[in-house]
């Protein structure tokens, strides 16, 4: 085909026909998606599969090109595919709208392709790729982007690191009295804003007192009992939603009475800034004073981006309460067990959030944040833009050649940041497997079994043990599924269970540990595949 | 809403970067693969307007690394066809076409435009727009793929911009590291065992010189030998493959053996004019890269144009430093792309 004689005569004839016929899976349809699938399509790759949850929002619109405002809210994976076509309406791709931790995505089906390629933006889905992969023993092409700087890998079971070779950053959490008694910075209003005062006003409170427990110790006593006083009281004000006084009795309790509690604890402010109360009153009266002088309106994009005075913060603490207590209590008649949960791209939540951190801030002597800058914090939004996006893209596709012709010795890691001089694109050799690493370094066994029928006795006789008739009883070895222990040495309740009636079903994996003294045995891990 | 729909993108440069690429004006000549990938990212980041100019017609080849033409749009001229579906990308952005041969525009066409972006362009015309350019006080970026291979060239004559400079106290001792990271706006950047870092913004001005200059450039002492053999042989071969566009009038066909003869005859006096060891570009290297230079290759023309939209971005909001004054890419070994200033005296 003319459209592709350039491939074949840079890649040759054998490389090219191995890129014809092999089978692409593509996880994810997003930033890095986009720019890949495009890529793929016009190098003449022919069998794609894509799986993403996600929808499209505004805000993709700056790089996920194969997206336009029409197709704001509809399926990314879908889109992507329709739109992928027309650069070449002889490629095959199905499109899934859908997780891709969802069992229907089981080993059996990974194992169906040839290569996989990562275009995803969260660690847990990467976890469980990586797993799936390194089961199925197939190529993972590992990717990142965030900002300028972008970064490209391979994963291949036995040969090179797997995603958990090396530990990953987590993301960062504040002790509970940090957030709740002695914040010093804004992110520490803001993770209140969102974590407690929404959530147990609009939420599902989460058992707040079991996180104060957990932080429960000689010289905090009295300030874990007086936090959770407070929480029970928030809790009794819920009741008071949608009534005329119920922003007073909000503001009065969160801004002035609990202020005036943490006050009382003289220890806590020996060496700190004390707080200072707000009175509802007097930024009432302020308030009246403001409107009745010359305002300037600014439009609202930049609104987001200044910082708003007391009286902006008061004001808008005022409305955002009474816009979401409607909203909820409208929800609440059709189902009384509606909550409001958080969403970062929701205009009544963000204006509330940065209100309330804001009063927040300003009652501690903290540095305030426009919504702007709000949002990114309370939403951990990423900067992303389109050119990062395409160059991960052309390299993920420049290592797929490699991967695909066998020369997995030339893949390399390969990172990219634009500004860096003068190598803007760095690569470093692939590391080997980390010996420690508990993922990778486990045998993985595919288990054909019965769920119905098999139980843990019958696995353990005829797998574990293999041919032995000696031991009868005593396996000396420990199971576990999905964190929780199923079987060990001592706990043997479960022998006689079924599979499927311990939950361990098509696609869930069973670990098998050996209880032996010797540091070398590893465990091994059993993919489950009902048959 | 434009701010919802930059959003993530003024979170990485700042707003005031965006509302400089919103009034500014590009031109790029050429549509093909490199051009297509250059217009889409510049399109999406928002720049004011774009005029694309090319006088060809889509032929059934251009297919394989051209996602704004299709199948239908065989016959019909490229800048046209492209017009449309580049607008649909970015609605906010003018779109301009011209079905044009650019060797036949005045002097004059080029006022309009801040920067001006050729691409597939032969060294004549390069240097006779680098020098309108100049003249105008445009930015002028020359860039083309080759297969694997690809290059980015830029001429700003005097460019003034801000860069950012993290010093981080890496202990107690208040000792000061400073690490020359160049971030484009007040982001922490994470660094292991930081207590705190300071962040100074630095302004710097650089001086460019044209490309008839760089092209003459023959004296490279200042690199030291170890320094050379590390450099990518690409460097001297792209400026090969030049030096026979001057000559011949076109570019080298490896099937002809005469062509293959000038070739490596171009290579050893050019090398042995600036004092370059023969050996550092092999016959291999040169007569491959010449094999190529009418292919085009999608995840090749996706990265170096993903590199080049950037530097045409960062060079129009005037934050972190550009390219000075060649790139050059190999896509087989990855990492190979050096910049290096052609300085002359």
């Amino acid at each position: 085909m003319p459209r592709f004689s350039h491939y074949e005569a840079a890649l040759g004839s054998q490389l090219f026909e191995k890129v014809k016929s092999c089978r692409v899976l593509m996880v994810g349809a997003g930033g890095i998606g986009c720019e890949l699938l495009k890529n793929l399509v016009m190098s003449g790759f022919n069998q794609i599969e894509l799986v993403d949850l996600d929808t499209i929002d505004l805000s993709n619109l700056n790089r996920q090109f194969l997206f336009q405002k029409q197709h704001i809210k509809k399926s990314k994976a879908q889109v992507a595919r329709e739109s992928a076509l027309k650069f070449n309406p002889n490629a095959n791709i199905v499109a899934h709208h859908a997780n891709i931790k969802d069992p229907q995505f089981s080993i059996e089906w990974f194992k169906s392709f040839d290569i996989v390629m990562n275009a995803l933006d969260n660690l847990d889905a990467r976890r469980h790729v990586n797993t799936m992969c390194l089961v199925a023993n197939i190529p993972l092409i590992e990717s990142g982007s965030e900002g300028y700087l972008g970064q490209v890998t391979i994963i291949k079971k036995g040969e090179t690191e797997c995603y958990e070779c090396q530990p990953k950053p987590t993301r960062k959490t504040y002790p509970v009295c940090t957030i709740r008694s002695t914040p010093s910075s804004p992110i520490h209003c803001i993770v209140w804003a969102k974590s407690y005062l929404f959530n147990q006003l609009f939420g599902i409170p989460e058992e707040e007192d079991e996180e104060l427990d957990k932080e429960l110790n000689d010289e905090n006593a009295d300030e874990i009992a007086n936090l959770k006083a407070e929480t029970l009281a928030l809790k009794r004000i819920r009741e008071a939603m949608g009534s005329q006084d119920y922003p007073k009795i909000v503001f009065q309790k969160i801004f002035n009475d609990d202020i005036n509690r943490l006050l009382i604890m003289e220890d806590m402010w020996k060496t700190r800034k004390r707080p200072a109360p707000l009175v509802y009153e007097e930024l009432e009266k302020l308030k009246d004073t403001e409107s009745q002088m010359d305002q300037t309106t600014n439009s609202n994009t930049l609104r987001d981006q200044r910082l708003w005075s007391l009286t902006e913060n008061f004001s808008m603490f005022l409305e955002s309460i009474k816009r979401l207590s409607t909203q909820l209590l409208a929800e609440k008649v059709t189902n009384p067990d509606a909550s409001l949960t958080f969403d970062k791209d929701d205009i009544d939540a963000m204006d509330f959030i940065t209100a309330t951190s804001n009063l927040r801030a300003r009652i501690f002597g903290i540095e305030e944040k426009t919504k702007f800058q709000v949002k990114a914090m309370a939403g951990n939004i990423i900067p992303a833009i389109a050119t990062t996006n395409a160059i991960v893209a052309g390299m993920i596709v420049m290592q797929a050649f490699k991967v695909l012709n066998g020369d997995l010795n030339e893949c390399k890691t390969v990172y990219c940041s634009p500004d860096r001089r003068p190598k803007s694109i760095l690569s470093e050799s692939l590391n080997k497997p980390n010996p420690d690493c508990s993922v990778c370094q486990s045998a993985h066994v595919t288990l054909n079994v019965n769920v119905k029928k098999a139980t843990l006795r019958d696995f353990l006789k005829e797998v574990i043990h293999g041919h032995d008739e000696d031991e009868e009883d005593i396996c000396e070895v420990s199971v576990e599924e999905g964190g929780r222990i199923i079987y060990d040495v001592e706990y043997d309740d479960n022998l006689d269970v079924t599979f499927e009636k311990l939950n361990i079903t098509d696609g869930k994996m069973v670990k098998v540990t050996p209880e032996s003294e010797d540091d070398e045995k590893y465990p091994t891990v059993f993919a489950i595949s009902h048959r | 809403d434009e701010a919802a729909l930059y959003d993530r993108q003024i979170r990485l440069w700042g707003l005031e970067a965006q509302q400089r690429m919103r009034i500014s004006s590009i031109l790029i000549s050429g549509m093909r693969g490199l051009s297509n990938e250059i217009c889409k990212n510049l399109v999406l980041a928002g720049i004011g307007s774009i005029t694309i100019i090319d006088h060809n017609v889509v032929t059934e080849e251009d297919l394989g690394a051209q996602f704004f033409v299709t199948e239908a749009d065989i016959g019909k001229n490229k800048a046209i066809v492209s017009a449309d579906r580049i607008r649909q990308l970015n609605p906010r952005v003018v779109v301009t076409a011209d079905n044009n041969d650019i060797r036949t525009k005045s002097d004059d066409f080029f006022k309009p435009f801040d920067l001006v972006c050729l691409t597939d362009c032969d060294p004549y015309t390069m240097i006779r727009i680098n020098e309108i350019c100049r003249v105008f006080d445009k930015k002028f970026y020359a860039a083309c793929t080759y297969g694997f291979y690809g290059y980015i060239f830029c001429d700003l004559k005097q460019h003034e911009y801000i860069v950012f400079i993290v010093s981080v106290k890496i202990d107690k001792l208040i000792s000061y590291l400073q690490f020359y990271l160049t971030i484009l706006r007040e982001r922490k950047v994470a660094i292991p065992h930081k207590d705190e870092h300071e962040i100074t913004k630095l302004k710097k001005n650089d001086e460019y010189v044209s490309f008839q200059c760089a092209l003459s450039k023959a004296d490279w002492t200042e690199i030291s030998d170890r320094k050379l053999k590390k450099i990518s042989p690409l460097l001297w071969a792209i400026q090969i493959l030049w030096k026979f566009q001057q000559e011949m009038g076109r570019l080298p066909v490896t099937n002809d053996n005469s062509d293959v003869e000038k070739l490596l005859s171009l290579r050893n006096s050019y090398l042995q004019t600036i004092h370059i060891n023969n050996l550092l570009v092999t016959d291999e290297f040169l007569i491959t890269l010449a094999s190529f230079t009418f292919a085009e290759l999608s995840p090749i023309c996706a990265i170096l144009g993903g590199v080049l939209a950037q530097d045409i971005l960062n060079v129009l909001s005037k934050k972190g430093a550009p390219i000075n004054n060649l790139f050059v890419f190999d896509g087989l070994q990855g990492d190979e792309n050096y910049l290096i200033p052609y300085m002359t005296e």
